[in-house]
């Protein structure tokens, strides 16, 4: 038995949070490895056949989370699947996550005792967590549209390459259209890491001014140079309100006068008209009053 | 007694009714607050803002299946009911000795009193002349306390019913909603506006940090002082500025976008938000650009000279 109240952890059907302290190390491979082999010993290792529905996320110094990857439904067996996702994920992360120390990584999840025990390790879609105060994440991605130059060319067939990104088991799986590429990062097992779209400049043929488009995020990239981000916010609209059909009359008037009586107010008379018939209520005529 | 005037309102004949009260958020409110959680099988939802008795919805019958609603007319109509009497041209409110009943001389009068009018003097806001008048009415009978306040409650409630009903006739003719749906005057503006003027242009809801970010782009007017001395001076005053300039002047709508980086490089006319650095310097005698700050003691509006940073419209 461990040191911590384990059995809290270990609870069903409720959303936990396991905080692992890092001692503002710096996020990296190493990091990552040792963090979720503690997190399968003290946890995941003592859920029998249970399913697991896990976020992994980071907290910086600064107090701010932020969430690496997608929900993921997992069982004990599939460390090393979570793990080669967590690492394909951080190399292609910008810096701004690797470069800020972090005190915490927090394993948010949800031990569910389900029928269905297929795993689902959810790749697509990546999306970056916003920050409370607005900043843009991006990702490590070439500020070019060269795609040859983006590492070594495995297939080209017609308007499709498979490039092999440098120094990674990343692959660039890249459609070229006539105003766009349309890009697709995979790992060794075929999965997709991350989606996005580069669109040229209609004025600019040179390959390095266009606009990458990631989720609700848009780049701009001038002469390789990042000039503009944009973050497009989902919220929710006024609406338009219906006319009403027919006039309402379903309303009562009703007033009540008051005295003081041993230095309390107290209602003694009150009346209410529905726009046919008075009501009248007086103080004397109520015996307990 | 309250009891009773209670309970001949929860009729299934009145379910779905709206029960106006003028100035609700006053006595008549807590009055009625405390009777009605002594009555059994009802259940009470409130909604009271900043004092005030938006709307307090009553359920009743054993599985409480009705409801009415308490609302209070003044927050629709905010102007006392003698006015609106005038404004409105409906029945006025009756005569009644008010301070007679409330004479603090006088604590313990008989709500039975059978007798001659009371004087004058407890009567208010009305000449003499009509006083003489009303007094004529009594000639020959006697003046009833219990009759004379059930007659002036009634033609309040009376009264009352006539302005809500004409001002419900009016906005119905004119914008097609009924008034009921709206428990106070702003929120019937907003829903004129949703019915009839909101345009293809998305409107979005801002709430949380967004609406934090942005309120701090604005700030109460710069004001100074000046020595109330001069020659040849013109003085102006402008009246609805606000509602001038969100008439004639282009809006902050569509869809929110954040961004980081010069955005003229992309969108010379950038509109929105802004957060932007400020030299502000140390010479300038009247320091115009105004921001917020916590001095510890509440929030302040200065103009800060020297570098900040200032988020601005």
């Amino acid at each position: 038995m461990k040191n911590f109240n384990q059995d809290k952890f270990l609870l069903p059907n409720i959303w936990h949070n396991y905080f692992i302290p890092c001692e503002n190390q710096l996020l990296s491979n190493n990091l990552i490895k040792e963090i979720l082999t503690k997190y399968w010993n003290d946890i995941i290792n003592n859920i029998d056949d249970k399913m697991v529905i896990l976020l992994f996320r980071i907290q910086f110094e600064d107090k701010t989370f932020r969430t690496i990857g997608n929900l993921q439904k997992i069982n004990k067996h599939q460390f090393i699947i979570l793990y080669k996702l967590l690492i394909n994920l951080l190399s292609i992360l910008s810096n701004d996550y690797k470069n800020v120390p972090i005190i915490n990584i927090v394993f948010s999840y949800k031990i569910i005792d389900t029928e269905n025990k297929s795993p689902k390790i959810d790749t697509n879609n990546i999306k970056i967590d916003k920050l409370p105060s607005f900043k843009f994440y991006g990702y490590n991605l070439p500020l070019n549209m060269d795609i040859q130059k983006w590492g070594t060319i495995l297939l080209h067939e017609n308007n499709h390459y498979l490039i092999q990104r440098q120094n990674s088991d990343l692959l660039y799986d890249i459609i070229i259209e006539d105003l766009w590429n349309k890009i697709q990062i995979k790992d060794s097992n075929n999965l997709i890491i991350l989606s996005f779209k580069d669109v040229k400049n209609i004025n600019n043929q040179d390959n390095t001014t266009f606009t990458r488009i990631i989720n609700n995020q848009k780049y701009y990239i001038k002469n390789s140079e990042l000039i503009l981000k944009t973050l497009e916010k989902t919220s929710n609209l006024l609406t338009s309100l219906k006319v009403d059909k027919k006039l309402n009359n379903k309303f009562i008037t009703l007033d009540i006068e008051t005295k003081s009586i041993n230095n309390v107010m107290t209602p003694y008379s009150i009346s209410f008209y529905d726009g046919k018939k008075l009501n009248s209520f007086y103080l004397t005529d109520y015996k307990d009053s | 007694m309250l009891t009773f005037a209670i309970a001949s309102l929860l009729k299934r004949k009145y379910n779905g009714y709206k029960i106006y009260v003028h100035n609700l958020s006053n006595f008549d409110g807590i009055f009625l607050l405390k009777i009605f959680s002594v009555i059994d099988n009802i259940k009470i939802f409130p909604i009271i803002k900043d004092g005030k008795m938006i709307n307090i919805k009553l359920s009743y019958d054993n599985i409480n299946a009705y409801k009415i609603s308490f609302r209070d007319s003044y927050l629709i109509l905010p102007a006392s009911l003698n006015k609106l009497t005038k404004q409105f041209s409906v029945d006025n409110k009756g005569i009644f000795p008010y301070n007679f009943v409330n004479d603090k001389f006088n604590n313990n009068i008989n709500l039975n009193y059978i007798g001659k009018v009371p004087d004058f003097k407890y009567f208010i806001n009305i000449t003499i002349d009509q006083y003489n008048e009303y007094k004529k009415l009594y000639n020959n009978k006697s003046w009833s306390l219990k009759n004379e306040s059930i007659k002036y409650c009634n033609q309040d409630c009376i009264s009352l019913y006539q302005i809500i009903n004409k001002f419900n006739d009016s906005i119905f003719n004119q914008f097609k909603l009924n008034i009921h749906k709206f428990p106070t005057l702003p929120s019937l503006a907003f829903g004129i506006y949703r019915a009839h003027y909101l345009n293809d242009y998305p409107i979005p809801l801002i709430s949380g940090k967004i609406f934090n970010d942005i309120s701090k782009s604005f700030t109460g007017g710069s004001t100074d002082m000046f020595k109330p001395f001069g020659t040849n001076l013109f003085s102006y005053d402008v009246n609805s500025l606000y509602p001038y300039v969100m008439n004639n002047f282009d809006m902050p709508v569509g869809k929110m976008k954040f961004f980081e980086g010069d955005i003229l490089k992309i969108d010379p006319k950038a509109f929105g938000f802004f957060e932007c650095k400020v030299i502000a310097p140390n010479k300038l005698k009247h320091p115009i650009l105004q921001t917020k700050i916590d001095t510890g003691q509440g929030i302040r509006t200065v103009s800060p000279l020297g570098k900040w940073t200032i988020k601005i419209y």
